[in-house]
């Protein structure tokens, strides 16, 4: 009987799960590309 | 990256400037100060928001949990403004050399574990976070890459084999076997990698300590680097090495702008984001300087604080087995909660293992002279 607010599932209090927005991925993106730059000068410097 | 532009002092003579090792260190240290200043406050507002604190009481401070709770719901992960900060602060001013790859590389690779382990405890609400296992092949691949990387390279495949301790003029070993020097290299990853991890038991108290050493190793790594000095401070000449000075110029800046925001009573913490990965990056540069065991008296409060828990949990356990009633060296480990426990605030115990700190960075720099 779920109309029973008695017997309705607690409502679990968690944080937010990590929202990968489009801002994220791009970051993300643009930080992984100056690394692999930075890591192909410095191992053929 | 900006030191390119030294190669047109010839159109322009002030540009000369960016092939100082002293001059980019600075402007390493104030970017990555700037840098943690701008996203900082960004970062910690959307940590709140996604309620990216631990929300719980944790066990392993036990009577202490009262003065812990104000701090439950304080957002963790802060690691990644040290971590942003210090990355885009050394990818801007230090050159890109083998060196300076293989510190940010393990910077990053032990940056992954500490945001899963985080992540898992704030959003999963698992108190364990990451499995043992997980870690432990997080940091077995990022000390096997980083030392295969470091054999391979020319510039410091026959470098990274030398042994170098403190009070003697010469390499005490000069062609260290690949095995030796993967054992070697792990124990110093992952040692200050739980050190530091251990030692983050109160605000700013890691991130104070972690400034003195990354200052002391910046004047070692400049030394390395520069023949001339190296040769009348009899100390060992890594050519490339001078590059991570800016690294640490980077690591000083990020962690003083983290401090802002983590002194007490802080409004973030690093998490295992940020220890895990600083300890591991002190961890290879003292190694790649050639001053491991130096690291051993510079970093002595976080030696201290794990060599508290391993005598801690050793004694209990003999004791245990003896005489069947565990008894424990300190009040609590590691060792800040014991002086916690003795009644000592918990922004008087961070001053003054700060002042430990800067006395281990003296005496560390002693050793400078003393050979």
């Amino acid at each position: 009987m779920l109309d029973d607010p008695a017997e309705q599932p607690l409502p679990v209090v968690t944080a937010s799960r990590l929202a990968f927005s489009p801002g994220t991925l791009i970051a993300v993106g643009v930080w992984a590309c100056l690394f692999a730059t930075f890591i192909v000068l410095g191992l053929n410097s | 990256m900006l030191k390119y532009l030294a190669e047109y002092e010839h159109v322009w003579g002030p540009l000369r400037l960016f092939s100082s090792h002293t001059f980019r260190a600075v402007m390493a240290t104030v970017t990555a100060l700037l840098i943690g200043f701008i996203i900082g406050p960004w970062l910690i507002g959307r940590f709140r928001a996604l309620k990216f604190g631990h929300g719980y009481i944790d066990e392993r401070t036990g009577a202490l949990g009262a003065t812990y709770f104000d701090k439950k719901h304080t957002p963790t992960m802060g690691g990644l403004i040290i971590f942003i900060a210090v990355f885009l602060s050394s990818a801007l001013w230090a050159a890109p050399n083998v060196w300076t790859v293989v510190a940010l590389l393990v910077y990053t690779a032990l940056t992954v574990p500490g945001f899963r382990d985080d992540y898992l405890k704030v959003v999963h609400k698992n108190k364990d976070g990451i499995k043992s296992w997980e870690k432990i092949a997080w940091q077995s691949l990022a000390t096997i890459v980083a030392l295969g990387i470091l054999l391979w390279h020319p510039q410091s495949s026959a470098k990274i084999r030398e042994l170098w301790v403190p009070f003697f003029k010469t390499a005490i070993i000069s062609y260290m076997p690949w095995w030796l020097l993967l054992v070697l290299i792990y124990l110093w990853i992952v040692g200050f990698s739980n050190a530091i991890n251990l030692t983050d038991g109160l605000d700013g108290l890691a991130t104070g300590c972690t400034i003195s050493v990354a200052l002391v190793f910046g004047i070692m790594a400049y030394i390395a680097g520069n023949s001339i000095y190296s040769q009348y401070l009899l100390m060992s000449y890594v050519p490339g090495a001078g590059e991570l000075t800016v690294v640490c110029g980077a690591l000083i800046g990020a962690c003083m702008a983290f401090l802002w925001f983590n002194s007490h009573p802080a409004e973030v913490f690093m998490g295992d984001t940020g220890s895990l990965a600083l300890g591991g990056l002190i961890g290879v540069m003292a190694f790649m300087i050639h001053q491991p065991f130096t690291l051993v008296i510079v970093g002595g409060v976080f030696v201290m604080e794990a060599l508290s828990v391993i005598l801690q949990v050793g004694w209990f356990k003999w004791t245990k087995r003896r005489t069947g009633t565990g008894a424990r060296l300190f009040l609590m480990a590691p060792i800040h909660h014991h002086f916690q426990k003795r009644g000592w605030p918990e922004t008087k115990v961070v001053l003054r293992f700060w002042i430990l700190s800067l006395g281990f960075a003296l005496a560390g720099l002693a050793t400078l002279k003393l050979r």
